[in-house]
């Protein structure tokens, strides 16, 4: 009888067909075991979960280079028709901004003027290297992207991931040439923000849905739609004051807030070092040695 | 081609597909309930050459894919073996139907499956995990099995034409 072409044969050797028979049930058992060390985190696991992204990541932007021309001719085919109504729209902007710019000014000039009368020192320009999205947002259960920048651009864990225009995510895990960033969409996210213009803290909460919540809000406060939200800086893992999105509702009696970042549009993101990262790694000893010198000095 | 080379066809052609269905498309809310290429390909290869996806490469393929996607690794391969375990032992009755009986028996099962995950996830995360991305994803790769089953034919017919 012939053999079905391409057919493997493992039934050479009794181990082989032994491992046939239990391959299921072995195979079950290790991917329980593979979930456990997931949910402790084990190193060894990330490492090779950050060797893997890594080798695969110059094969997802081959791979999505195609997907950017088509998107990009079909952008440029619709920036052509939009053309005219977009340039009224945009004329009337800038009419708006305008104000808005020698508002902006004014604020500055008179921040500037209060801090040198409290002696506060400025605000440092955080180091920041922009980065392509190479994985989108993984199935139904993950909120995060993979981008093209890794330890050899200077990206760390814990550094913050910005789009044009507002806060994205954060960095958790690096790899030499790609990073993994979890969006503040994500179950896991939990960040420390200030609510509208009286500045009500509250803690906003991903739950995989496109606009996170915001939790542990004072009862008494009263918050209206398109108030601002911003981070708090609380606990130390964001810089104050990074723009997040606007409060857009209430549903099912969740305070819901829509999110400047365009999740659909992310081709690139911009991942911003304040220095914060490496307060997050307290249970790594050469992290805690080094926060120890930077602290003694 | 070698032997060797087709053999390892379907397990390269899903391993692609499985990087494919990761890169951003930016479809407005496609990224969430973006369809499950390695559910369509075990089905097909299990019910028509089994012996091209056995288990322990579906179960290689299933980490890889939650590692891509940043999962709890392991959750994707635990449902994938069960999938592949049921639709295997009713494989003589999904091969004796038609094309369409195929494709619901694929809806049902994958509707287990991704309900399967779901739970594992919700059992495994704090907090409540929003559920209607989904019940959607079960939805885009039931749409999605035609036009994937349809390429695995064409592979199969040309490829692995004996």
């Amino acid at each position: 009888m012939n053999k079905r072409v391409g057919s493997f044969n493992f039934a050479e050797t009794p181990l082989r067909a032994w491992l046939q028979r239990f391959a299921f049930l072995i195979l079950l058992l290790f991917s329980i075991v593979l979930i456990a060390l997931t949910k402790v985190g084990n190193p060894s696991l990330m490492a090779v979960r950050v060797a893997i992204v890594d080798s695969v990541t110059p094969v997802m932007e081959g791979l999505s280079r195609p997907v950017i021309v088509f998107n990009d001719a079909i952008e440029t085919a619709q920036n052509y028709v939009a053309l005219k109504s977009e340039n009224a729209e945009l004329r009337r902007q800038n009419e708006a901004l305008r104000s808005w710019q020698i508002a902006a000014a004014r604020l500055e000039g008179e921040n500037e003027a209060l801090r040198t009368l409290l002696n506060m020192s400025g605000d440092a320009a955080p180091r920041s290297v922009a980065a392509r999205v190479v994985a989108d947002q993984g199935g139904s259960f993950v909120r995060s992207v993979v981008v093209s920048a890794g330890q050899n651009d200077g990206v760390r864990k814990g550094q913050i991931a910005m789009t044009g225009h507002g806060l994205a995510g954060r960095v958790s895990e690096v790899g030499r040439s790609s990073s993994r960033v979890v969006l503040i969409t994500d179950i896991s996210s939990r960040i420390p923000v200030l609510v509208g213009t009286e500045r009500h803290r509250a803690i906003l909460a991903g739950d995989n849905s496109p606009a996170p919540g915001l939790r542990h809000l004072d009862r008494t406060v009263s918050l209206r739609k398109g108030d601002l939200v911003y981070t708090s800086g609380h606990g130390g893992v964001f810089e104050p004051g990074l723009p997040i999105g606007t409060v857009s509702g209430i549903v099912n009696g969740i305070i819901r807030v829509k999110p400047f970042a365009e999740w659909d549009k992310m081709d690139f993101l911009r991942i911003e070092d304040y220095g914060l990262a490496l307060r997050l790694d307290v249970l790594n000893p050469a992290v805690e040695r080094q926060n120890q010198v930077s602290s003694a000095e | 081609m070698d032997n060797w080379g087709r053999g390892v066809c379907p397990f390269v052609l899903t391993l692609l597909l499985v990087v494919f269905g990761a890169i951003p498309f930016h479809v407005p809310h496609f990224a969430p309930i973006s369809p499950s290429f390695l559910l369509i390909a075990v089905f097909y290869w299990v019910l028509h050459r089994p012996d091209l996806m056995p288990v322990w490469g579906s179960f290689a393929l299933a980490v890889i894919a939650d590692i891509i996607t940043g999962g709890f690794v392991g959750v994707g391969a635990l449902v994938i073996l069960i999938f592949q375990l049921v639709v295997d032992s009713q494989r003589r009755f999904l091969l004796a139907g038609s094309f369409w009986v195929l494709w619901l028996a694929f809806s049902i099962l994958i509707g287990f499956a991704i309900a399967l995950e779901w739970v594992l996830v919700w059992l495994l995360t704090d907090g409540v995990l929003e559920y209607s991305s989904a019940a959607f994803r079960v939805l885009v790769t039931t749409a999605f099995y035609p036009f994937v089953t349809w390429i695995f034919v064409l592979v199969q017919r040309t490829v692995l034409k004996v």
